[in-house]
């Protein structure tokens, strides 16, 4: 009876297990794939059938990425634009969240939406005059502005969420004492949001990590930024896809590293505030 | 002038060798009006040129990839210390390029000085756009134009690809590529082959190489867009072409299904797996891992045919003039040039860069890498006779190339669109749609664009 | 920060104090009144400064027939332009059914597969926090790399994708090579990118149900499927539904991944309203045209966003 019952239990573990990894492979393998092919040498990474576990490394295409382009100074770029886009992201959209929280401005929070709702490419021509116009093309600063479309309405729309738990009694004891809406802001709000700031500045910093289309006519050739050089890459290259998946490695580490380090908040911010941790 | 049937839309050229007599007279349709272009100046002594000009100023240049560029690229130091000015520029891929173009020219920002511009794509849009900055005048200028730039020397067809129907000249030419027969001479040889003459005998010979996975038969461009600049050349072997004398698409003819029939049957056969996506980089890089034992493109693109650090057929790979079909042996032709952009604030400074780029010997530079020019000189030159990049056969292929050139692309403002637009019906037919059903469709679209577009 | 600081004289900060800044009391009382307006401020002007010219633009251009020339000006032609995409543009027809098609597909793939793994993993056991870990990878990825791993993965020849089907006994597919399989290999990435994003809300949905109604249910006599079905599904419904509408927003305007693995290609079978756009303003140059699709994708989004703002009133979570 116990043994039967026993043998059982076991075998359901063993099911969830080979189900859940069987769930989870695509995940891990698409990954395993880029990291391997970009140190494998040329012959192996295109050989077929192709080797799984045993190949042979090289830094061959890392040294290519790293001598061939300036992948420093696009990483830099990248950098520059996605900590800019997330520093006046979070300046201006935590009042913004916070003031939609505990004012119920809906209209405002719509408002805010439609700019993430816009096709983005029907952004790029007038932003194009625009710019030109505050001799900003080629800048970090439009770059920043422009990333601000797509962080923005995710640091304001999670973060009313959190503002809105932020219990009204502490706030209403600290306006009673004679404290500000800002001191109430600062002093009691942001401090218990925190886990929410973390989750939409880490969001906002990957969204503008990862934006393609904006910077394809907005950055030049001083602040490319790295999805465009990978991306003109892929022509350059033809099929060095050892190359091509060290570039791809290269701009996606960063970003994962990130989110493993902090992946308890971003969780947070991708669901939309759906989950709070 | 060599064959008899030429629309206003894809005259044929001259080869290089034609005289400036010869042009004004067989490029007659293309060229019309020609006669008021710079045909009629007399290059001074180079009185009163002067590099440094400009000294001091800086220009921004948008260029796109391509061997051409590559070459030009290692030299444009020496510009600047000759000129004293400072060339800042970027490199795009072609497409890319035209987008960041596009979006400069449309937002009026002057900010672009000069361009590398496709003719063959955009030679008609842009001049009826208002990009170009006619250039007949500055070529007149012997200020500008040093004596030794010598417009005598550029090539024939050179010449009516850069000049509008108007008389007015759009670019300093860079280059013509030609399409050209690439074959495994390895391969040939085993087999006692000769290179084929026909297009029957290609696909013959397709047949007999076909062993996949190993070898592919032949392997050309199914890439939707590119493959129209492929795609021609059958047409014209097959007798067919992109319009009626009088304008209307044609795209349905019985000659035109045979073309598509080719085109897309041996593809279908006897190429690669996967070819419908391929644009001309996946195609050399096929053919240059050994897996196809034949491979039809542009001229230009075979320089690294040769370089083995990045070809296993390096040596290997024989050189010929397209096969003919039915209707005779022609081979597509396209230009591209050095422009100056309308809205520049340096025009005269952008032109200086033009003509630099474009003169004797830079044209020489770029054919002992490998690259084809616009220019007959660097044929002779010794140096490139001493030591040459490319095989024999390669030169003599090119030579003959552009004797029986034709331009491979409509001369219509939407370009793109045709190539869309045919680009889809061939990789419907390479998926065994039938050629008379897709090419029915296509030629709905395309006259209804023409319609909108060449009112 | 915005708005004019004011002294807390003495006030016993209920939080630890950062910053006390003095400022003169009679501006601080103006800011005081003015708080709800003052707050959100810089929020609204930045983006107002950002978008309002593009908005103007599009919408002004919408109405005109322009081919980007220098040389003749944009020509007034009304509505013209959304006549055509309405009842003259089979291709633009193509491509919003396509659009659709695509988004339905990977949002069904997604929910189906994201509320499964949920209620698989909706229990403890050795390693949630791996799996979790390993849930937003795909999610934060940046969607040029991904595409041109997948590219790579699909090259028919040479591609992973086709070893690993023939292994499990499959015929080796065409993936994106073929106007028949490339839209599906398409979405096949899209699925693999977002469908962990479900499962987390999904999970996060299971972890808040109430147990009342599963114990009624058993004291009835209910099977799993059946409770599942009729107490599960129905208590998850809100969580979900948003996510999918959010998920259906960005699946519209999906853009990156098929810009860098297709472009629209083979033949026309996966060219979406946001590729046609792209093709009609910077390859074919007509910029009145394009403009008048952004303003009609605009608004296919914004009717699919209302019905999510007012689900999200309801749905109270």
């Amino acid at each position: 009876m116990v043994s039967r019952g026993r043998r059982r239990t076991w075998a359901r573990t063993a099911g969830f297990y080979g189900l859940a990894a069987l769930f989870m492979l695509p995940t891990v393998f698409v990954f395993y794939w880029m990291i391997t092919l970009s140190v494998k040498p040329q012959v192996e990474a295109t050989a077929f059938p192709p080797s799984f576990f045993r190949f042979s490394v090289t830094t061959a295409g890392y040294r290519e990425v790293f001598t061939k382009y300036p992948f420093l100074l696009y990483t830099w770029n990248s950098l520059v634009v996605a900590l800019g886009c997330t520093a006046l992201g979070l300046a201006v959209g935590l009042p913004a969240a916070y003031s939609i929280a505990r004012w119920r401005q809906r209209r405002l929070a719509l408002t805010i939406l439609v700019a993430r709702i816009i096709p983005g490419i029907s952004y790029l021509i007038p932003w194009y005059i625009f710019f030109r116009h505050l001799r900003l093309v080629d800048t970090h600063a439009a770059l920043i502005l422009t990333h601000l479309i797509v962080g923005l309405p995710i640091i304001i729309w999670v973060m009313i969420g959190f503002f809105e738990d932020v219990p009204p009694d502490l706030e209403d004891a600290a306006l009673i004492d004679g404290c500000s809406y800002l001191g109430v802001f600062w002093r009691v709000a942001l401090p218990l949001v925190r886990p929410g700031v973390v989750a939409t500045g880490i969001l906002s910093f990957v969204f503008s990590w990862n934006n393609f289309l904006f910077s394809v006519i907005l950055a030049g050739r001083q602040t490319r930024t790295l999805p465009i050089a990978v991306f003109n890459m892929i022509s350059y290259e033809e099929i060095n896809w050892g190359t091509l998946a060290a570039a791809a490695t290269m701009i996606t580490l960063p970003v994962l590293v990130l989110a493993l380090i902090v992946q308890r908040h971003i969780v947070t911010g991708l669901t939309f505030g759906a989950v709070k941790q | 002038m060599r064959h008899a049937k030429h629309t206003a839309s894809s005259s044929s050229l001259a080869g290089p060798r034609v005289s400036r007599r010869a042009v004004l007279r067989g490029g007659a349709a293309a060229v019309a009006g020609a006669a008021t272009g710079p045909f009629v100046f007399t290059p001074a002594r180079a009185q009163g040129f002067n590099w440094k000009r400009f000294q001091g100023k800086e220009l921004y240049l948008i260029l796109s990839k391509h061997p051409w560029v590559e070459v030009l690229e290692k030299n444009i130091t020496e510009f600047e210390s000759l000129s004293g000015m400072k060339i800042k520029w970027e490199t795009l891929p072609e497409i890319q390029a035209r987008q960041k173009l596009v979006v400069e020219m449309t937002s009026a920002s002057g900010g672009v000085d000069g361009f590398f511009t496709s003719l063959h794509v955009e030679k008609k849009r842009f001049w009826k756009a208002g990009w170009y900055e006619p250039l007949n005048k500055y070529l007149r200028d012997a200020t500008l134009t040093p004596a030794d730039w010598d417009w005598d020397d550029i090539a024939g067809g050179a010449k009516s690809i850069i000049t509008q129907k108007d008389g007015s000249i759009s670019a300093l030419p860079a280059f013509v590529d030609a399409v050209i027969l690439f074959y495994r001479k390895d391969l040939y040889a085993q087999k006692g082959l000769k290179p084929p003459k026909t297009h029957s005998e290609w696909e013959a010979q397709a047949k007999q190489f076909h062993g996949p996975p190993a070898l592919y038969g032949a392997v050309y461009r199914g890439l939707k867009n590119a493959n129209a600049t492929m795609f021609s050349n059958t047409q014209f072997a097959f007798g067919a072409d992109f319009l009626t004398k009088d304008g209307k698409a044609a795209l349905d003819t019985k000659e035109s299904i045979a073309a598509l029939d080719w085109y897309a049957g041996v593809l279908r056969k006897y190429g690669p797996p996967g070819v419908i996506n391929f644009n001309w980089y996946e195609c050399s890089a096929s053919f240059m891992q050994g897996q196809a034992a034949t491979y039809f493109d542009g001229i230009n693109f075979a320089n690294q045919f040769e370089d083995p650090a990045k070809s296993k057929i390096a040596g290997k790979v024989g050189y010929t003039v397209m096969p003919a079909g039915p209707s005779g042996a022609f081979s597509s032709l396209y230009g591209t040039g050095m422009a100056v952009s309308s809205q520049s604030r340096n025009k005269e400074a952008a032109y200086l860069l033009a003509q630099w780029a474009t003169n004797k010997q830079n044209a020489a530079r770029e054919l002992l890498a490998g690259v084809g020019v616009a220019r007959n000189s660097p044929w002779t030159d010794p140096e490139v006779k001493a030591k040459p990049k490319m095989p024999a056969d390669w030169y003599q292929a090119y030579q003959d190339s552009l004797k029986i050139g034709r331009l491979g692309l409509p001369e219509i403002v939407g370009v793109t669109e045709y190539r869309d637009i045919i680009g889809v019906a061939i990789q419907k037919a390479i998926e065994g749609a039938p050629s008379a059903q897709v090419l029915a469709e296509a030629q709905k679209e395309f006259q209804d664009m023409l319609n909108k577009t060449e009112g | 920060m915005n708005g004019p600081a004011e002294t807390t004289s003495g006030a016993r900060a209920v939080v630890p104090a950062v910053g006390r800044a003095r400022a003169p009391r009679r501006l601080g009382n103006w800011g005081h009144r003015n708080a709800r307006w003052l707050f959100p401020a810089p929020a609204v002007l930045l983006v107002a400064a950002i978008i309002v010219y593009p908005i103007v633009y599009t919408v002004w251009m919408s109405l005109q027939d322009w081919f980007a020339s220098s040389l003749t000006l944009p020509k007034f032609i009304g509505l013209a332009n959304y006549r055509k995409i309405l009842v003259g543009d089979p291709r633009f027809r193509e491509a919003v059914v396509r659009t659709l098609y695509f988004t339905g597909l990977v949002i069904a793939g997604e929910t189906v597969l994201g509320v499964a793994m949920a209620l698989l993993f909706n229990r403890e056991f050795w390693g949630r926090g791996l799996l979790r870990t390993l849930a937003i990878l795909p999610m934060v990825a940046t969607p040029v790399a991904i595409g041109l791993v997948f590219v790579m993965m699909y090259h028919p020849t040479l591609g992973v994708a086709n070893y690993l089907v023939t292994l499990i006994g499959l015929a080796p597919f065409k993936w994106t090579y073929s106007s028949g399989t490339a839209l599906y290999a398409l979405a096949v990435v899209d699925i693999w990118q977002w469908t962990p994003l479900i499962m987390l809300i999904a999970l996060a949905g299971l972890a808040s149900l109430p147990q009342e109604p599963y114990e009624a249910a058993r004291i009835d006599g209910a099977t799993s499927l059946q409770a599942f079905w009729h107490i599960t599904l129905p208590l998850l419904r809100p969580a979900i539904v948003v996510a999918v509408l959010f998920r259906a927003i960005d699946a519209i305007k999906t853009f990156d991944i098929i810009f860098i693995m297709t472009q629209g290609g083979p033949a026309n079978s996966t060219e979406t309203i946001n590729i046609l756009l792209f093709n009609q303003a910077f390859s074919y140059f007509n910029m009145g045209y394009a403009s008048s699709m952004a303003v009609a994708l605009f608004a296919v989004v914004m009717g699919a966003s209302l019905i999510l703002i007012k689900l999200r009133r309801t749905a109270a979570w």
